[in-house]
């Protein structure tokens, strides 16, 4: 079990970051913190598995009741508190993914298309769209993405993790995940309605 | 100027990371040049990765745990115990109800003999009559169970406890009882199915007498007995809320896997009635090329229907999108309705993909999201039945077509 001694950093990012890992090695052994630690993270936790699965309120509550009890497991000295946290549930949703089998790719049917809609708004489109509403587009494009392409996508340009983490995790190799990368990124391209 | 393939937008990706080949690399690069629409997509590429990353990592507004997990999750294997972990149980196996029911039996058998080892006694006189502990006495008419402990033998909600004091517990089952506290505090008053705990103070000084009021009779037992019985107590609370803790989310689990089954809305739009959908239905799929309509479940509201395209083609998903999107806009008139659908592919043992869609039409007012889980499990349950078949049938047909070659 990794001490739950200060770290030396100096920023108030670093000062923050520090007090995440201590409040994580604090709560494997002490209930009361864990309260604390839903808190922090569940915007992250609620990210991950509103992004990456097609159930994510069920996700959501097993995510939670999978990393508790596995606290003792986080080693400050190894990972950041997010990117710990980030790992072990995408390898919950992986389980999850692979116990679906190969059944079910959600078609989204209903709700807006991110590039019909970029489309009807002619050539000056870009230049007005907001941040806001590029955000929004990029992520009903993510959603569209089939689910091992989308994993690596979000895990990697939003998250940082890297391809060799993920690919551990997922259990492929390296080029088979740049592979899903590429294909993914294509499909956004074509979602964004990117060249049209 | 036509899109960029799939493929070309491949090599875009790979050029953006340095992973095409240098003579690829530049033959694209003059491509990217030359087409316009190449250019798009590559000036999108490049800011994808920047865009990507300015997403919140973290969403507003998560939904509420079906349980406490800070306050109850199981203890970590660190954590020093002797006992086994909670964890190791196949529980999951049981009904929800059960490890809560057993876990409850368990502690309340331990509570007991935990707090016999203080004062103790239940009561069901035919008259009312007046048990004394140290520190107070109780008044029952009826049915109670009295019990003395330690404070820190469990958590007790109780607003006048003393510093250190032994506390009595009076649980009334049928009557009523009152607690009259030597010190001459006010009386509690406890009516039936209710439970009380007041704090018998240590040392206090009794105003009538002057003397001083025992905090607790001494136990015979060896203070060692009381530590194991304590930490067996505590273990089994803490298992007792990491079940309950489980059992919670395996209820909520199954809620949100298998959604609720609807009735009938008595204002369900005519066009999405069991014969009128089945009719459109029926129809669309004749106008339609490669898809056979398997099957319509309209036990439950809105009708599902399932179908099957005949080739599994690269273009079979937009072919069955446009049956229930034409449909929606068909059947829904001036406001289209809403369309949730799945799909699943399945090879069967040939190598021969099969390829089954289900999809059901909605009102459009609402959140037909709110239907999803179950429509969910429905269009699963179906087609999982279907691919069974339809491989079956596959399977059936090629040892037919095997016997007449022979």
């Amino acid at each position: 079990m990794a001490s739950s001694s200060p770290l030396p950093h100096a920023s108030e990012t670093d000062a923050r970051d520090d007090a995440d890992r201590r409040l994580l090695v604090r709560a494997a052994s002490d209930p009361a913190l864990r309260t604390a630690v839903v808190e922090r993270w569940a915007g992250l936790v609620w990210a991950l598995c509103r992004r990456l699965s097609p159930t994510p309120d069920d996700s959501y509550q097993a995510a939670w009741a999978h990393l508790l009890p596995r606290l003792h497991h986080y080693d400050p000295s190894r990972a950041a508190p997010a990117t710990w946290l980030t790992t072990v549930v995408h390898r919950r949703l992986v389980d999850e993914h692979r116990r679906r089998g190969r059944q079910a790719e959600i078609l989204p049917l209903h709700g807006p298309d991110p590039a019909r809609e970029l489309q009807a708004r002619g050539p000056s489109a870009d230049e007005t769209l907001d941040r806001n509403r590029r955000a929004r587009a990029l992520e009903q494009a993510l959603a569209r993405l089939p689910e091992d392409q989308r994993r690596v996508v979000v895990l990697h340009h939003l998250h940082g993790l890297s391809l060799a983490d993920i690919a551990d995790a997922e259990d492929v190799a390296v080029g088979t995940l740049k592979s899903r990368l590429h294909r993914g990124r294509a499909r956004l391209l074509t979602l964004l309605g990117a060249s049209s | 100027m036509s899109p960029p393939s799939p493929d070309r937008l491949e090599a875009l990706s790979r050029l953006l990371d340095g992973d095409l080949p240098g003579d690829e690399a530049d033959a694209l690069r003059d491509a990217i040049a030359q087409d316009p629409a190449l250019a798009r997509a590559w000036q999108t590429l490049q800011a994808l990765p920047g865009d990507l990353a300015a997403l919140p990592t973290a969403l507003p507004a998560p939904p509420p745990l079906t349980a406490q997990p800070v306050e109850t999750a199981a203890p970590s294997p660190s954590a020093p115990s002797s006992a086994p972990s909670p964890s190791a149980r196949p529980r999951r196996s049981l009904p929800g109800w059960l490890p809560w029911s057993v876990a409850a039996a368990a502690l309340l058998a331990a509570l007991w003999p935990a707090a016999s080892s203080f004062p103790s006694a239940s009561t069901a006189p035919s008259s009312p009559t007046t048990v004394s502990v140290p520190g107070a006495s109780v008044e029952i008419a009826g049915r109670a169970h009295l019990s003395t402990q330690e404070p820190s033998m469990r958590p007790l909600p109780l607003s006048a406890a003393a510093a250190g004091g032994a506390l009595l517990t009076v649980a009334v089952y049928e009557g009523s009882a009152r607690i009259l506290p030597d010190d001459g505090s006010a009386a509690v008053d406890i009516a039936a199915g209710q439970e009380r705990t007041v704090s018998l103070p240590v040392g206090a000084v009794d105003d009538r007498t002057g003397g001083t009021v025992p905090a607790r009779a001494l136990d015979p037992r060896s203070t060692d007995d009381v530590a194991v019985l304590r930490d067996e107590v505590a273990r089994l609370q803490q298992e007792n809320e990491s079940l309950r803790l489980e059992n919670a989310l395996v209820r909520g689990s199954l809620a949100a896997h298998q959604g609720e089954a609807v009735p009938w809305p008595d204002d369900a739009p005519a066009a999405l009635q069991p014969r009128a959908f089945e009719d459109a239905v029926r129809a669309a799929v004749d106008r339609a090329d490669g898809l056979d309509l398997l099957a319509v479940d309209c036990d439950e509201f809105p009708c599902l229907a399932i179908l099957r395209s005949a080739d599994a083609g690269p273009d079979w998903a937009e072919r069955v999108q446009a049956v229930p999107q034409g449909l929606a806009e068909e059947l829904g008139g001036d406001e289209p309705l809403s369309v949730m659908a799945m799909a699943r592919g399945e090879v069967d043992d040939d190598g021969n993909e099969v390829m089954l869609s289900a999809f059901a039409l909605l009102p459009s007012q609402g959140d037909p999201r709110a239907l999803g889980p179950r429509i969910d499990y429905r269009a699963e349950g179906l087609m999982e039945g279907l691919a069974e078949d339809a491989k079956e049938a596959g399977a059936g047909a090629a040892e037919e077509a095997g016997a007449a070659g022979r």
